[in-house]
């Protein structure tokens, strides 16, 4: 197993604490959903069972901290990281640009999901909320960019993941 | 390959937690507890390392507001005398006349360690206090100027409390002192949500509504700035606690009741310390 679980669970609380402690950008209540990015990276650069077990705990770091009904986030996050993981060759195998496309659309996603889950009171009329959920976008590209800064960071200090070399071409 | 064995195994295991955990508590308590330290770091460091630092530049300004407290003191000790008397002579009424006692309350100062959760989505607040200090469910969070929501979930070490202001939040209220010729005029404030600020298309920021006091009797006048406190009707929070001030009221669509606007009495953005009163057992069970 190397340092992969270790490395996982220091990535997972630390997504949680940030996530958790850092404001939603302007203009939404929402949080930037960190954690969502974290399975994100891991879908798309590690194995499959991995994304799965990030998949899981990050949902349930999720729902337990933020009082939303249980297995809300879990099962998207779990269902995103199968996802995703088809998608890989479509989005450019976990590269950086990847991973961000991938957690931009994944936040308004998970948003829309959590929504249609828990039923809250909701203000406005449906199509200004959808409206408003836009915003996420930005949202997901920060996570994106926070998660794989942070997972490649801890995977490559710990020599779970290869720094990719470059490759030049015939001259 | 035997790594692969272990992450699937540690796969099915999680599975099966989730599932019995979609069914326990626990599983929530133990999510908030993971974060917790983190949060209780950052608290640590603003309230030990910045704060002192910003006093250091501002001594001046320091000395006349502890001046300022010291009277504040001293104030309220004189109130407290005075209600002691006021309170013992209440309990010989209840006595006499075989009214229960009222429940008394153990106050007990939280610091706010983070807003709206991991999510967002509830307008709520994560104190740094939990079970272990005696924190349950249901009680009631408040500052100097007003109420500001009950706990929602405990674990060891913090409280979720939903605020007031979220959309879901209800809080049964009456109007105080009550309009000329009537004994009371009770109504639920229900949580005043946000609005998008533009008006068509995509919005870019979001608005506190007011809270809204519903269900009030369709025929009652009420004056602008009339407080609402808590009415203590169903057992949720204590009779007497103030809410905020009513601004405008009319008429609900439906025409059969009156609603008002009301504007909390706490400032529920800025808040970093909050009081939890938790109740105690009456005075006259204890031996």
């Amino acid at each position: 197993m190397r340092l992969d679980l270790l490395v996982m669970l220091v990535n997972l609380a630390l997504s949680a604490a940030a996530q958790d402690l850092l404001p939603g950008l302007p203009g939404t209540p929402l949080k930037i959903p960190i954690l969502m990015g974290m399975v994100v990276y891991y879908a798309l650069n590690r194995p499959l069972v991995m994304a799965a077990v990030a998949g899981l705990w990050a949902g349930w770091l999720t729902d337990g901290a933020g009082c939303l009904p249980g297995a809300c986030t879990s099962t998207f996050l779990l269902l995103l990281a199968m996802v995703l993981r088809l998608l890989k060759t479509m989005l450019m195998d976990g590269s950086f640009a990847g991973v961000i496309v991938a957690a931009t659309a994944s936040a308004l996603l998970q948003a829309l999901w959590q929504l249609s889950w828990t039923r809250l009171a909701l203000p406005g009329e449906t199509w200004r909320v959808v409206g408003d959920l836009a915003l996420l976008l930005p949202s997901g590209a920060i996570a994106g960019v926070i998660a794989f800064g942070m997972g490649r960071f801890l995977d490559q200090c710990a020599g779970n993941v290869r720094p990719r070399e470059e490759v030049h071409g015939p001259a | 390959m035997k790594s692969a064995k272990y992450w699937y195994a540690l796969l099915a295991l999680s599975l099966v937690l989730a599932i019995v955990g979609w069914f326990r508590a626990d599983a929530w308590r133990l999510s908030r507890e993971v974060v917790y330290p983190f949060e209780n770091a950052i608290f640590w460091a603003r309230w030990h390392l910045v704060s002192p630092v910003e006093g250091a530049f501002s001594r001046a300004r320091l000395t006349e507001r502890n001046r300022e407290l010291e009277n504040e003191v001293q104030r309220l000790r004189l109130d407290a005398q005075r209600l002691e008397g006021v309170v013992s002579e209440n309990r010989q009424l209840r006595a006499a006349l075989n009214f229960p006692p009222v429940p008394t309350f153990k106050s007990i100062v939280c610091p706010v360690l983070s807003q709206g959760g991991t999510t967002g989505w509830r307008r709520q607040i994560r104190l740094g206090k939990g079970s272990e200090y005696g924190l349950r469910p249901g009680d009631p969070a408040l500052v100097a100027d007003g109420l500001v929501g009950r706990v929602e979930a405990v674990s060891p070490h913090t409280a979720d409390v939903l605020l007031i202001s979220d959309p879901n939040s209800r809080v049964s209220c009456e109007l105080d002192p009550p309009p000329p010729g009537m004994d009371a005029v009770r109504g639920i404030l229900c949580g005043g949500d946000v609005h998008a600020s533009g008006r068509d298309g995509l919005s870019l920021l979001y608005v506190l509504n007011p809270l809204r006091l519903r269900f009030l009797k369709r025929d009652v006048a009420l004056a602008p700035r009339s407080r609402v406190m808590t009415s203590g009707i169903g057992g949720v929070f204590p009779r007497g606690l103030p809410i905020g001030y009513v601004l405008n009221s009319s008429t609900e669509a439906e025409g059969l009741d009156r609603e008002a606007e009301v504007m909390p009495a706490a400032d529920l953005e800025g808040l970093t310390v909050v009081i939890v009163l938790v109740q105690q057992a009456p005075s006259g069970a204890t031996p």
